[in-house]
């Protein structure tokens, strides 16, 4: 379970989540969308612990023990994990190497070979990756959609349980987008504690991972929480909130 | 393919040849030269791909001296703690072709100059520093590219990139571009500094240490970009390990 309470946040001296709550229990799933640079992505890389953000008040806490002392590789190894927005490409490091590192330092010892052969074998053939993907250095000359697939790629072999997809539908054609939303559903399956919390502006990939919660963020705080029907109402008619709200008012719950 | 051996577990030849080696290699060939004392080689190619690997542990000073008369020669340099080394390419024929991959870790002050002369029309060349200082290290890369009136559609390419582990260093990249030529391609990009703190955030945020994804970072940069099979890579990367501590 990740609580984040009263959680006030500063990027170059301008405050980018103010008093921002939001608990995430075991298996759920959150999506949370919002105009640009209302603090969405903010929000992520905070609790990943980007040294860009500055953490001014409030606390993360995850499976109840407070995470803001810890490093990001710390984080991570708690089974923290954030798919990011834009990958970055890493000259020269291959993604087996990479992979092979990461895994090992998660376990706490080498990896075996054989397993981990086994186990991207598998996870690349599940997200339709060609072979040599594994080999080459690290999203370097891959296409928008195939980066993407990368960061799924690691989510399958780290085997993390609290998942943060930053806008991993934008960039994706509808055909990967679907092997990237079955990916997710099986994960899902397979680890059914596992949560999620999506940053997205559109319902694409929502159609494939059904939310359990959808928030609206807007000035550093969630402004409205509802279900999947919060999200389409969105995608029809934009954050033009006050007509969401009265169109909302049927089913969805309305916060402050 | 070919293969050439000098130096590597062999006292012979570096007993034979100190001075000047000159090769001359006119069919598909791979090199490897390990720690050898020769003072100049020079690689004399006729229409051929190479593929030349040099290891160089706490060497003396060395000249290399690359004549391409049409072919594709893939350059391969990575030094510990070694001397100043020289590189002269000469391209020579249409479709004559240089990659060279350079790769330096050093606790004491070496240059490296590197002269590239287009002497043809349609001659590539892509020039790639990677260096590492630590202790006492500082690094000099100074690259020239040369390309007179006449030598049309030819591309050329340096980049140069030092990372500095230590505090003080005189660390200089001399990127130099004389083009005399309107109707070519001539680009280059330098970079003197730490890891990127972007680079270091992606890796540690999938569970890597500091440590482990700097280290990760030194073999991508070194050996990674480096144009030699995946077992010759495996070998430098733990040799690397052994040598950069």
């Amino acid at each position: 379970m990740l609580e984040i309470k009263d959680l006030t946040v500063k990027v170059e001296n301008k405050e980018v989540l103010n008093k921002f709550n939001l608990t995430i229990n075991d298996g759920e799933v959150h999506v949370i969308m919002g105009p640009n640079g209302v603090g969405k992505s903010t929000l992520t890389k905070v609790i990943m612990n980007d040294p860009n953000y500055e953490v001014i008040s409030g606390d993360i806490i995850y499976n109840k023990e407070s995470i803001l002392p810890l490093t990001t590789d710390e984080r991570a190894r708690k089974g923290i994990f954030l798919a990011m927005q834009n990958p970055l490409e890493i000259d020269g490091v291959t993604n087996a190497d990479f992979l092979r590192t990461a895994v090992s330092s998660k376990d706490g010892k080498n990896v075996n070979l054989y397993s981990f052969i086994k186990k991207i074998d598998k996870a690349k053939d599940s997200l339709k990756m060609p072979d040599e993907m594994v080999h080459r250095s690290i999203n370097k000359g891959f296409s928008g959609g195939e980066k993407k697939k990368n960061e799924i790629l690691q989510m399958l072999m780290l085997e993390p349980s609290f998942i943060m997809l930053d806008e991993i539908d934008s960039g994706v054609d509808v055909d990967a987008l679907k092997v990237v939303g079955d990916n997710i559903n099986d994960y899902k399956k397979e680890h059914p504690s596992s949560s999620y919390l999506i940053i997205t502006h559109y319902t694409h990939l929502l159609k494939y991972v059904k939310p359990d919660f959808v928030h609206v963020l807007k000035e550093g705080k969630i402004v409205k929480t509802g279900s999947y029907d919060l999200a389409r109402e969105i995608e029809n008619n934009g954050f033009n909130f006050e007509k969401v709200v009265i169109e909302a008012n049927d089913g969805s719950e309305v916060s402050e | 393919m070919n293969r050439i051996v000098i130096g590597s577990n062999s006292n012979d030849t570096n007993d034979l040849i100190k001075d000047e080696l000159v090769m001359r290699i006119d069919k598909d060939t791979n090199v490897l030269i390990e720690d050898s004392p020769v003072k100049k080689i020079v690689f004399d190619v006729e229409d051929a791909s190479v593929n030349i690997l040099i290891i160089r542990n706490k060497n003396e000073a060395v000249m290399y001296d690359v004549n391409v008369n049409k072919g594709n020669v893939s350059f391969n340099n990575i030094s510990y703690d070694s001397n100043n080394v020289t590189i002269n390419v000469n391209l020579n024929q249409e479709r004559s072709n240089i990659l060279l991959n350079n790769s330096v870790v050093t606790n004491k002050e070496v240059a490296y100059d590197i002269n590239v002369n287009h002497n043809a029309m349609e001659t590539n060349s892509n020039v790639c520093n990677n260096g590492v200082t630590k202790k006492d290290g500082t690094i000099k890369f100074n690259v020239s590219s040369y390309a007179p009136k006449g030598s049309k559609d030819c591309n050329i390419n340096q980049d140069s990139k030092i990372i500095t582990l230590n505090k003080t260093n005189n660390n200089e990249i001399k990127p130099i571009l004389l083009i005399d030529e309107f109707e070519t391609e001539a680009k280059h990009a330098a970079f003197i500094g730490n890891f990127k703190a972007s680079e270091l955030f992606y890796l540690q945020s999938r569970g890597l240490t500091n440590k482990q994804a700097k280290n990760l970072l030194i073999n991508g940069m070194l050996i990674g970009n480096l144009d030699v099979c995946f077992n010759e890579k495996e070998t430098l990367k733990k040799r690397l390990n052994e040598e950069w501590r």
